[in-house]
């Protein structure tokens, strides 16, 4: 689980466009801030119909001419180029030896955090294994933040369905340097045939993996969106209820006009006059008595503390994500065991342990003497008769 | 806050079906493949966070510091272009903005730009911007400035864009970015300030502050939310969590201190490593001889006369009692123009009376008194550089005519020069030294670092003024000591003015921004030093009111210096701790 994303800079920029179109066989003249690039007769790019053009380093797009493109991170032809190739190739093959790690072996921490020294190691292959390296992308979309998206990069054994982190870097740092040339990775064997199934199986697994990986950034978002939302039902509510005040307002005036009405009907003596008080008298009477429906109606959303409301806007406000695998690698890589020579003081002893070429020691490794499982608080010890380790010396 | 509490979280893994699809029509070549993968992390990544424009700025204008880089950068792209910039005071917020607003040009996400300031330091943030990062802005003091709906780039008092005047056009538009300097004039949501930010449009915005809490902890959720709505949640639920009841202390710092930073940066001056030179003032006061006594007395009973009858004059009145004590030539010029002007409240006989006794002064002790400080320069400093400062083109005039006469090396720089004349005039005095006499359009980004002596000839009736002309020479760069010295004619209101009230209020030795804070209380409270100065002298029945009011103004004035350093010490204490500022790493 790697966050995969690259900043966007112009030195980004550059190298994936040189190494994509060197990749595709086109010919670059570099003058400086000036490439003149000529694709190869039977390529073609399909947001261009130009076959030969310059590229300028660093300028604006305004500022070029006819058959001139500017070559920056905000530049419409570093966004189409990126766009073209981003859906061109997603499923490809990498294999990883001993020799691509340079024999560089991964130690695991109680090693490391021991007094012991490794004098040698060798790595004795068993078998080669398949892991599919995936780049899931994970959409963040709620309606009071931007639409967020996360790229992250998992790596999951496609028969024990096991998550391989450290692999994930090895092939990260094996394909992903968009700016140096990467190492050319073995050729392929054939060896790594993965059923559909498989495939389909360890990408459910990435997607699943990839969404843990960001759940702290999910759970900031969600409490973003959740703040938003308390603060768009504050607002209601304060509404609600200025108009719960107003509406009583307006019903005790109506309530002084009624008696105001009352004393008057009680005085006039014409008779005609008599009936238009006691028609206005009505009316206000229904007008009040509207209000005062409209008056319970609110309090009695006052009083369930506008439940449904609450609802309504908290669902408006609810996080939709999604993920989506964009790439995946086939990777072979080799299963084994390591042979490593400890040295502490005056003693040496080899010790055999489960590995993986490109992730390391795999699973636990106890204690010879004890039984008690290593880590980096309880490291490996030398003693003169054999292994031991922190608990039991 | 509860899980329960939370908004829903709707999750769906969508079918990769162009990927099994793709799997079936068999895989890519590694090194196709290997792009595919590169285009989709760069295509994910933030869109370029790299500041391009740092290149375009010329170093020789301005030094930029690391902890104001990274607060530029922090803020165009880790807080989406919406920050309050809080720094401690002198660690040059107006220089995050310049590099923060010069990105945004060279992205062009800039068509409309409004910096709203105190009503003093607007020009000076105008200068700043034009000279520091070549960033042309009207300002509303500006001639050519004719409404908030006339220009693209406006630098403006935040009080005239509220006024009744210009508050619709300042409401209609939809601005790329507001600025908005000493936010905290917006820590009020009842005040007219506040609803105006409030109702303005904008896509980015920039507060400043040294002090985002002035008197309680509720002017800091005003201020954020007026930048991020809802951070906070509502007024209730922050007082609720945040503050505790006697409003003196945080509670739930961890939590606050979370959500602060992502809006607010605030470096410390502890951290932002910038060490500035001592300062050394040296004050003069000179007995001015009988003479140029009778004329100071003879024009302060005429600009106090004229007064009284007429206070349109004000302007032209305030301009005689400071050009009296800065020399008879600039004194002669501005009475010479108002016997030519035909205005019948023209006092013609007085204005006569003061030209004889212009004539009268045969020799002029600032003058001399000047020749004991260039004479000690020669002997100490290197080059024997000196930089002598006066308001008045014509006292320029004559300093450079004496200096001349006593074969001193000099050069006169004032605003009449082209911009490129400026540059020959200070390189020509880098190389050859001597004295350079300069009138105070020597302004803001001009760098004077080599050399480290200044004399104030004459003084500013504002202070900020004269903090510029020792920001000439003493700033970040600066390696040696500065030495500042001020002449002043004893009796005179230059007297009054030094003494009582720029030594009271130690301006001489403010550490740089603190001033800035001090007069932006003064205005808030509705005051203008020139004004007070004038009124107190034009008012005065004798000189012991005249020594009363000015002790006065001074006790004002130490005030107000005392309530600026108490919510500084009040700021520095609810933020210590906090880590909002540059990271260690």
């Amino acid at each position: 689980m790697t966050d995969a994303s690259h900043p966007v800079t112009q030195r980004a920029i550059e190298g994936f466009t040189r190494s994509y179109l060197r990749t595709i066989g086109a010919s670059i003249r570099d003058e400086g801030h000036r490439w003149h690039i000529q694709l190869p007769s039977h390529v073609e790019l399909d947001f261009l119909e130009k076959a030969e053009f310059d590229l300028l380093l660093e300028v604006d797009e305004t500022e070029t001419g006819e058959d001139e493109l500017a070559l920056s991170p905000d530049s419409r032809f570093a966004r189409q180029l990126l766009s073209e190739v981003a859906d061109q190739f997603p499923v490809g093959t990498i294999t990883v030896t001993t020799e691509q790690v340079e024999g560089d072996y991964s130690y695991p921490d109680w090693i490391l955090e021991s007094d012991a020294q490794v004098e040698s190691a060798n790595f004795v292959p068993y078998y080669d294994r398949t892991a599919l390296f995936v780049l899931v992308d994970i959409g963040v979309e709620t309606v009071s933040e931007y639409q967020r998206d996360f790229l992250e990069a998992v790596t999951v054994d496609t028969n024990s369905l096991e998550v391989l982190p450290n692999l994930t870097t090895t092939v990260s740092d094996i394909m992903f340097d968009p700016i140096e040339e990467p190492i050319e990775p073995a050729p392929e064997d054939g060896s790594s045939e993965v059923s559909i199934e498989s495939i389909e199986k360890s990408l459910k697994d990435a997607q699943e993996v990839a969404l843990e990986a960001v759940e702290d950034s999910l759970q900031q978002t969600r409490e973003e969106a959740t703040r938003a939302a308390e603060v768009e039902f504050e607002e209601y509510r304060e509404l609600q209820e200025q108009q719960l005040d107003d509406v009583q307002d307006e019903i005790s005036s109506l309530t002084d006009r009624i008696q105001e009405l009352a004393r008057d009907i009680d005085e006039v003596t014409e008779q005609q006059e008599r009936v238009e008080l006691l028609q206005r008298r009505n009316e206000l009477q229904s007008e009040q008595e509207s209000l005062e429906s409209e008056r319970d109606q609110l309090l009695e959303e006052k009083q369930n503390g506008y439940r449904e409301k609450r609802s309504k806007i908290f669902r408006r406000h609810s996080l939709e994500v999604s993920t989506v695998p964009v790439t995946t690698t086939v990777v072979t890589y080799e299963r084994g065991e390591l042979d490593i020579r400890l040295q502490q003081r005056n003693h040496s002893e080899s010790i055999r342990v489960p590995y993986a070429v490109g992730e390391g020691v795999t699973g636990s490794v106890s204690c010879e003497n004890c039984g008690e499982q290593l880590n980096e608080v309880n490291s490996i010890r030398l003693t003169t008769e054999a292994f031991g380790c922190g608990s039991c010396q | 806050m509860g899980k329960q509490d939370l908004v829903d979280i709707d999750i769906s893994h969508d079918d990769p079906d162009d990927i099994i699809e793709a799997d079936s029509s068999g895989v890519s070549d590694f090194s196709f493949h290997r792009q595919t993968v590169v285009a989709n992390r760069v295509l994910a990544g933030q869109p370029d966070t790299e500041l391009r424009s740092l290149s375009h700025v010329d170093e020789e204008q301005v030094k930029l510091l690391e902890h104001q880089v990274d607060t530029a950068y922090r803020a165009l792209f880790e807080m989406d272009g919406k920050a309050l910039l809080a720094d401690e005071v002198g660690l040059g917020k107006t220089i995050e903005v310049g590099m923060i607003l010069k990105e945004m040009h060279y992205r062009e996400t800039d068509d409309s730009v409004l910096i709203l300031t105190p009503a003093q330091l607007a020009k000076q943030w105008q200068a700043e911007m034009q000279e520091k990062f070549g960033l042309e802005f009207v300002c509303n003091y500006d001639n050519e400035f004719t409404g908030f709906d006339a220009h693209d780039h406006i630098i403006a008092s935040i009080d005239t864009a509220k006024s009744d005047r210009y508050r619709h056009t300042v409401l209609a538009r939809e601005w790329d970015v507001l600025v908005l300097d000493e936010a905290h004039y917006v820590k009020n949501e009842e005040t007219d300030r506040y609803d105006l930010i409030d109702k303005m449009t904008y896509d980015y915005a920039f507060f400043l502050t040294a002090t985002p809490i002035q008197n309680e902890l509720t002017d800091l959720y005003n201020i954020v939310s007026l930048l991020r709505p809802g951070l906070f949640g509502s007024r209730d639920t922050f007082r609720h969590y945040v503050v505790n009841r006697n409003q003196e202390t945080v509670v739930n710092r961890d939590e606050l201190q979370n959500r602060l930073g992502q809006v607010m940066i605030r470096n410390r001056r502890e951290d932002a490593d910038i060490d500035f030179t001592d300062r050394i003032i040296d004050t003069r006061t000179f007995e001015p001889s009988v003479a140029e006594m009778d004329l100071y007395n003879s024009v302060s009973d005429y600009v106090r006369e004229a007064y009284s009858q007429d206070q349109g004059q004000k302007l032209v009145l305030m301009l005689l009692q400071k050009e009296v004590v800065s020399s008879p030539a600039a004194l002669e010029q501005t009475i010479r123009m108002q016997l030519e002007d035909r205005n019948e409240l023209t006092h013609r006989d007085e204005l006569r009376t003061i030209l004889d006794k212009i004539e009268a002064i045969d020799t002029v002790t600032k003058q001399e008194r000047l020749f004991d400080i260039v004479e000690e320069a020669r002997e100490h400093v290197d080059m024997g550089r000196v930089i002598v400062f006066t308001q008045f083109r014509p006292t320029q005039r004559e300093v450079i005519k004496t200096l001349d006469e006593q074969e001193y090396t000099t050069h006169a720089f004032h605003g009449g020069h082209s911009s490129q004349e400026k540059e020959d005039i200070v390189e020509r005095f880098e190389e050859e030294g001597g004295v350079l006499v300069s009138t105070d359009s020597m302004s803001e980004g001009r760098n004077l670092q080599f050399s480290n002596i200044m004399v104030n000839y004459d003084l500013p009736w504002n202070p900020m003024r004269v903090e510029q002309r020792i920001g000439r020479i003493h700033r970040i760069g600066q390696k040696r000591e500065v030495y500042i010295f001020n002449m002043g004619l004893k009796n005179t209101i230059e007297e009054y003015v030094l003494d009582r009230l720029y030594h009271k209020i130690d301006l001489f030795q403010q550490t740089v921004g603190e001033l800035s804070t001090i007069l932006s209380r003064l205005e808030d409270s509705g005051q203008s030093f020139e004004d007070e100065i004038f009124d107190r002298l034009v008012d005065a029945d004798s000189e012991v009111d005249l020594e009363n009011d000015f002790d006065a103004m001074a006790v004002d004035l130490e005030e107000q210096k005392e309530l600026a350093q108490k919510v500084q010490n009040f700021n520095t204490g609810v933020f210590e701790g906090f880590d909002l500022g540059t990271d260690d790493d």
